[in-house]
């Protein structure tokens, strides 16, 4: 029945299996042994061993690291750990070999984002692109903005993978195109209960600053005032400036007493495990706390953990997993983010004061405010293992992963102009996955042997939201909205000021897979995979993707004791072609109608005189019928080699290649659309990926062991859309043929003195820019075409955003029972434009501005970039001088720190120990972030997200001292 | 063993029951979008379509206020306070770098109304087909909206940009870039458009034109008044379409046409009270709107952005500390040059007196003609439902007085214009004939004042060299429009930078 309605389309895999099964007899096979790997094999992606880099986490449970990702910065060589802000509850997004997609859009980091799984279970996203298009503003997250990343417990953690090749996609279905990271979780121990304990402490230091005052912005802005101000210009000198007796700007700058404080961390966690062969148990609580030292943002979690496996029968194994989550979360109280979500901008003539004295009242207001950003996890998974015959096993997986996001915030009026704000998001999002497989193995002779897998799974991914916003409530007392839906009489709110969103989307995803390893003498492995995807996001017809991928290895020379320089020899071959899941459903409906008739800063009006309206999505993108799935082409060789005894060297090269990758193209402008989501994007990457580990000293005494990780990185854009040359695409522009990470940038060369220096202002045409004469005090741009005006066409490409090199080197020496781990991790190569200096020089078009330009936050009272070396340029001219993409902002942002430094010393063997009956108990302390180098001066440029521009440092990195205990009885 | 068969069973029945409804289980309908084979098919759609194009229309004009920047602005009787942007299109440097200057000179939104239009032009029909409870009649009425609306979006962008792509298929998917047509081209399909709408629309909503015997979509005729087209608007605006051209002849036609039959319309003069108080023209639903587009807060569709009063208010009616632009004292003195105008006079004292302006003398006066804020009270939230008039009979008048100077009746054109002046305080123009077009220039000035008519009025009374920093060989050149945008001349177009701005 089965293969009659569908598998017809997995013809090839039956001829797989056939011929797999034809071969060879069953021979005697050792009953699987009963180790603690057999036992959690359901949890791991035990058919790609050798291709992923794993993580081991005992040696990294004293790192109060609250996300997984951040874990795996300089730990795991192909991965670049992004992390916009310092602030607890940002999760950094980690990329797996580099950008899948160009970064031009918001939306665009749900493609470049990995995929989590846990125990087999793909975890589904908390944010998604849906909620993001109700935003003008949406570079923060609409909802609570605890990344779901955040909803794992580093302390349940036994192990985490890496899949950066093909096999992400061949284990876990396309959503893992951008690579997949997969944790599984600490197994249960068996025998009579054993209590594991794990409590730490410390504090993070509160950064030292070099404030400000209103002098300092005034000495600033004088020079240009008295060089180019018309008095026109003169009449608009910031009146907070105007007058230096003012105490209120131009007293202390002692604002980050307020700001800056030393922040707690803390972190607790049990566990309880035992049993017996038959049944047995794991359950773990745990709390972590993490305070920001800034603007007191501040993260809490707290999770349940089960995992229970039992074995009612032989032959039968029932495996279960539980996890529970809740987390809270400060947000920072930026005036950005605020006016950012409330899309309602406040008079921002007056800025925040630097002077504390004067911030006590700010201070207060925002107590009155309230603002709960909390988010709920679930994940449940019932494992089925059932021996059919000798040889051949069936597993049905079957698990529920459910999570919240929710925000709810309430702005006084008082600290709005007198007009409060209200907003409620709540998002539900749920996966029922049902994954059952067959496996079959069998041996022929001693040299032979085959194990197989056949499988099928389906998920049904519910996405809903509703969002609810209020202005103007009667009293900043009255912090809710209720509004008389009945009659036009307002309970709390005027009902035409409050304004309510909601969506519900559903989405369904049937796979089938195989799997055939093929083993030969226990020397050469090979791998021959096989799936079909089909998703409901495609409801043009296009519905299914295949995605073959194929793995070999080949133990070249196994290790042994004679070998003196050369050990161990392993090559590794991946190939593959893997499908690439949209991350919206915008694609693949063929044209269709929306609601898209609101302009600019009142984005989502849809009626007309109260008539519904429904158009085609003008602003969003036309979208033809035809969209196919995007798919990568993988090619990776590995070599590892075990070298002089202690030390192994492993070097994976890699070859990816996007192709058919989706992508909105810009379209003439008469049509009405801004653009037209096409396939036919290809991007590559290549790169390098080594990892050096092995002992320096071995021995009784002192034994330290060190292991390099770093990777090269190249990527390249092969072919736009309609083999345009170049694009604009969203905030890049992108040329055929250049890296999609690049800034398209004006040389700068200086500046054009008077009006005389200017090329032309003797005769000839003068040198323009778009059709703007140039003048004297407008800076001396490169014509590089020469044609006599600057325009886009003189801009180049330059810098990188992404490090092409990054690693990181971490050492672990131990000395009797004294153990160190030291960690530095770097980047060299990538590039940042100075954000913070290119707003600063451009107060002309900022100083007070009626909209998110304008906003001064309270660290604009901070000094970080030296403004001094930059050419003092006409700011009111109509070239717009001071803009960001120009190569006079372009810095170098190599770095280099000291993530992480921690010292245990073990007490076992103690005579306390022998009588309190402690298995283990450890001291340790950490030091997190102790320096970083770099030749950037704007700022932490570790602190970066994938525009490349850099904004100051509102929520830094902070330095963080921890002491900790572990104990297990 | 038993137990093993049942599992067997149960995996085989459970893996059957998943594969057999396969196709059925991808085939999920998003629900928040509507795919192209689903639209189309009920009355309820042939309404979102055809009241989306209005919606678009404005969202064309008042994205970044742009239809205050076209029509008002680049005359110079505003002066910007700091904003950069705004100081570059009143001193008529429309490729300064600024965003927004490069959004204004992007024509791409009054395009997708254009779509929308043509759209509904080749779907309407469809719907009616489909579903019996959308009548021949209502569709016909429906076709001449999109029309009409079309028309004028065309209207427009003859007068912002000059030549123009000409679309009129609603494409789908193969977008080749278009050349520009030559303006009449443009203007003939425009006056085509609006003369099959003038045809088909109703005067009024009232059930009782033979163009629509029923109840327009269940609402009452007040509810449409002024808000959606008429048979009024789109003669308006052939007269207008005419008037561009210099056919005066057929602007007055069309105009005498709309005044003869104002009855049928419900068109009047207001007041200076109506005109300048929060509850008269612009709400859009005056005697005097003949077409208007609203932003009615009831429907929650006011905005903070898209009128004229984010720009041009500031202390004491919000709280903001200056305006982004204003009119200055002597410019005023300029305007307002006549006696006891209701709308803004001297006093005895030297003050001002009127509602055009508030704070006359300040270094800073506030233009507070057009002042609809969302709500009332102390701090008022800054969101404003103005609406963006299009068309009102004043204007209408005005425009009937230049068609007949121009046609040689100054006799007749002065009645016509005294009928305005009367209403406004000032009495009858007294001036020497030979000085008419002056006058009737003039009182345009002083009785659109902020609503996007005085460029083009500049233009069609040949008077921008005047006004601008424009000679007559920059006009030549076609200075008067708009440059296209940078993002259109990038992409792969035919299209080449008009000459003026080429340079």
């Amino acid at each position: 029945m089965i293969s009659l309605l569908h598998f017809h389309r997995l013809r090839n895999l039956f001829l797989l299996l056939t011929a797999c099964c034809s071969a060879g007899n069953v021979v005697a096979q050792s009953a699987p042994a009963d180790t603690a790997a057999g036992r959690s094999n359901w949890k791991k992606p035990v058919f790609f061993p050798a291709s992923a880099d794993s993580l081991h986490l005992p040696s990294a449970r004293e790192l109060l690291y609250t996300y997984s990702g951040q874990l795996l910065d300089g730990r795991v060589p192909g991965v670049s750990v992004l992390r916009a802000s310092g602030e607890p509850g940002i999760a950094p997004l980690p990329l797996i070999r580099g950008l899948s997609m160009p970064a031009g859009h918001v939306a665009d980091q749900f493609a470049n984002r990995p995929l989590y799984v846990v125990n087999g279970m793909p975890l589904v996203r908390n944010d998604h692109p849906y909620a993001l298009t109700l935003k003008e503003h949406p570079f923060t997250d609409i909802g609570s903005g605890i990344d779901v990343t955040e909803m794992i417990d580093l302390e349940n953690v036994e192990e985490m993978y890496v899949l950066r090749g093909p096999e992400a996609v061949a284990m876990y279905g396309t959503r893992a195109a951008a690579g997949a990271i997969v944790i599984t979780t600490r197994d249960p121990e068996l025998g009579r209960y054993h209590l594991g304990l794990n409590v730490y402490g410390g504090v993070a230091v509160k950064p030292r600053v070099k404030t400000v005052n209103g002098y300092y912005q005034r000495d600033f802005l004088l020079p240009f005032y008295r060089q180019y101000a018309q008095p026109a210009q003169w009449a608009n000198f910031p009146a907070y400036l105007a007058d230096s007796t003012q105490q209120v700007y131009f007293g202390p700058a002692d604002w980050d007493d307020l700001y800056y404080k030393n922040a707690l961390q803390h972190g607790a966690s049990l566990n309880i495990t035992g049993g017996t062969r038959r049944a047995n148990f794991r359950f773990g609580v745990g709390e972590h706390t993490e305070n920001g030292v800034a603007d007191n943002t501040a993260l809490r979690k707290y999770n349940v953990f089960y995992d229970m496996n039992i074995i009612p029968v032989e032959g039968l194994t029932i495996n279960t997993y539980v996890q529970m989550f809740t987390a809270r979360r400060d947000r920072n109280r930026s005036l950005v983010e605020r006016l950012g979500e409330m899309e309602y901008i406040t008079n921002q003539q007056a800025p925040l004061p630097p002077n504390k004295a004067y911030l006590g009242r700010y201070y207060e207001l925002l107590e009155t405010g309230k603002e709960n950003n909390f988010a709920n996890s679930v994940q449940a998974m019932v494992d089925v293992g059932v021996k059919l015959a000798r040889g051949l096993d069936v597993r049905s997986q079957f698990s529920i992963d459910y999570n919240d996001n929710d925000r709810d915030m309430f702005v006084p009026g008082a600290l709005n102009d007198y007009n409060s704000y209200n907003s409620y998001f709540t998002g539900v999002n749920r996966r029922i996955r049902l994954n059952n497989f067959l496996t079959y193995g069998r041996a022929a002779g001693r040299l032979h042997s085959f194990k197989a897998q056949l499988g099928q799974t389906y998920e049904e991914d519910q996405l809903k939201y509703d969002y609810i916003r209020g202005w103007r409530g009667p009293s900043d007392f009255i912090k809710i909205i209720q509004v008389n839906t009945g009659g036009n009489q307002a309970i709390t709110h005027d009902k035409s000021l409050v304004y309510t969103f909601k969506d519900f989307l559903k989405q369904r995803t049937l796979s089938f897979y195989g799997n055939v390893a093929y083993d030969y003498g226990d020397k050469f492995h090979a791998l021959l995979s096989l799936r079909s995807d089909g998703s409901s996001l495609f409801g043009n017809g296009y519905w299914w993707a295949i995605s073959p991928v194929a793995s070999f290895s080949w133990d070249v020379k196994k290790a042994s004791s004679q070998d003196r320089t050369l050990g161990a020899v392993q090559l590794q071959l991946n190939a593959g072609r893997t499908a690439v899941m949209p991350s919206s459903d915008y694609y693949g409906y063929g044209p269709y109608f929306t609601v898209d008739a609101g302009w600019a800063g009142a984005l989502n009006i849809s009626t007309y005189n109260s008539m519904p309206s429904l158009n085609m999505p003008f602003r969003n993108g036309y979208t033809a019928g035809g969209i196919r799935w995007p798919y990568n082409d993988h090619l990776d060789l590995g070599v590892h080699l075990g070298l002089f005894r202690q030390w192994t060297a492993s070097l994976n090269l890699y070859t990816r290649t996007g192709r058919e990758l989706m992508a909105q193209v810009p379209v003439d402008a008469a049509y009405g659309f801004s653009g037209q989501n096409v396939n036919g994007m290809e991007v590559n990457n290549k790169g390098a990926e080594l990892g050096l580990e092995g002992k320096v000293l071995s021995g009784r005494g002192l034994r330290w062991t060190t292991r390099l990780n770093m990777q090269y990185n190249r990527n390249k854009v092969l072919r736009l859309p309609g083999n345009v040359p170049s694009m604009e695409y969203g905030v890049r522009h992108l040329e055929a043929g250049q890296p999609m990470d690049q800034f398209w940038l004006l040389q700068n060369q200086g500046i054009y003195a008077t009006d005389a220096d200017v090329p032309g202002a003797s005769g000839g045409k003068l040198l323009t820019y778009n059709g703007i004469p140039l003048r004297g005090g407008d800076p001396r741009w490169e014509d590089v075409n020469g044609d006599g005006t600057i325009t886009n066409a003189d801009r180049v490409m330059k810098g990188r955003i992404i490090a092409p090199l990054r690693g990181g080197w971490n050492n672990t020496v131990e000395y009797g029972r004294w153990s160190a781990d030291v960690l530095f991790t770097f980047a060299a190569g990538n590039h940042l434009l100075n954000g913070d200096a290119a707003n600063r020089l451009d107060f002309a078009n900022r100083e007070g501005a009626n909209s998110l330009d304008g906003v001064k936050e309270l660290t604009f009272w901070q000094s970080a970039s030296n403004l001094e070396k930059y050419p003092r340029y006409n700011p009111w001219s109509l070239v717009n001088p001071y803009q960001a993409e120009q190569d006079l902002f372009l810095e170098k942002a190599s770095w280099l720190k000291l993530q992480a430094f921690t010292l245990r010393h073990d007490l076992a063997g103690y005579g306390f120990m022998k009588r309190s009956g402690l298995r283990k108990l450890q001291v340790y302390a950490t030091a997190m972030n102790l320096f970083t180098l770099t030749p950037y001066k704007g700022g932490d440029p570790s602190l970066a997200g994938l525009t490349g521009i850099h904004y100051g440092v509102p929520q830094p990195l902070p330095r963080t001292f921890t002491i900790g205990i572990n104990a297990d009885l | 063993m038993h137990m093993q068969r049942s599992y067997i069973f149960f995996f085989l029945l459970s893996g059957m029951m998943l594969a057999a409804s396969c196709r059925t289980k991808l085939d999920v309908q998003p629900s928040h979008l509507v795919p192209e084979q689903k639209m189309w098919t009920t009355k309820n759609d042939a309404r979102s379509a055809v009241f989306s194009a209005y919606a678009l229309l404005r969202s064309a004009l008042a994205g970044n206020n742009a239809w205050l920047v076209f029509g008002e602005l680049r005359a110079g009787d505003f002066t910007s306070v700091s904003r950069g942007d705004l100081s570059a299109v009143t001193a008529n440097q429309l490729t300064a770098s600024f965003p927004a200057l490069e959004n204004w000179s992007n024509w791409r939104r009054f395009y997708a109304v254009i779509y929308q239009a043509n759209l509904c032009l080749e779907k309407l029909g469809t719907v009616h087909e489909n579903d019996f409870r959308y009548t021949e009649e209502e569709m016909k009425v429906d076709l001449a909206h999109v029309r009409f609306l079309r028309s004028l979006a065309y209207f427009y962008l003859v007068r912002i940009w000059g030549d123009v792509p000409l679309v009129t298929r609603a494409v789908s998917g193969d977008f080749v870039p278009l050349e520009r047509a030559p303006q009449a081209r443009v203007l003939d399909m425009a006056a085509a458009d609006a003369q099959a709408a003038a045809e088909a629309l109703p005067w009024k909503y009232d059930q009782q034109s033979p163009e629509l015997r029923s109840q327009y979509w269940g609402q009452p005729s007040a509810f449409w008044q002024g808000v959606i087209a008429g048979k009024g608007s789109a003669y308006m605006l052939l007269a207008h379409i005419a008037a561009w051209r210099g056919d005066y002849l057929s602007t007055d036609k069309y105009a005498r046409l709309v005044i003869d039959n104002r009855s049928k319309g419900g068109y009047a003069m207001v007041n200076t009270a109506a005109l300048t108080g929060n509850t008269g023209v612009f709400t859009g639903q005056a005697e005097d709107i003949i077409f208007a587009m609203p932003f009615n807060k009831n429907y929650q569709e006011s905005s903070a952005s898209g009128h004229i009063e984010e720009w041009v208010l500031a202390e004491p009616f919000i709280s903001k500390a200056q305006p982004d632009i204003f009119i200055s004292n002597d410019s005023i003195l300029r305007i307002f040059d006549e006696p006891n105008d209701e709308r803004f006079k001297l006093t005895d004292g030297g003050a001002g007196a009127g509602n055009y302006f508030t704070g006359f003398g300040n270094p800073v006066p506030l233009f507070s003609k057009i002042r609809l804020l969302s709500v009332t009270g102390a701090n008022p939230l800054r969101s404003y439902q103005s609406a963006i008039v299009v068309f009102r009979y004043e204007e209408l008048l005005l425009l009937r007085a230049e068609a007949l100077l121009y046609l040689g009746k100054t006799g007749e054109s002065a009645q016509v214009l005294n009928s305005v002046r009367g209403q406004r305080g000032i009495g009858e123009y007294k001036g020497p004939l030979t000085a008419l077009a002056n006058a009737i220039l003039q009182e345009r000035r002083r009785e659109l004042l902020g609503e996007g008519w005085r460029w083009f009025d500049l233009a069609r009374f040949e008077k921008l060299e005047q006004y601008s920093r424009f000679s007559p060989a920059d006009l030549g050149k076609g200075a008067q429009f708009w440059p296209v945008s940078k993002s259109q001349l990038s992409a792969a177009s035919p299209i080449q930078q008009n000459k003026y701005w080429q340079q």
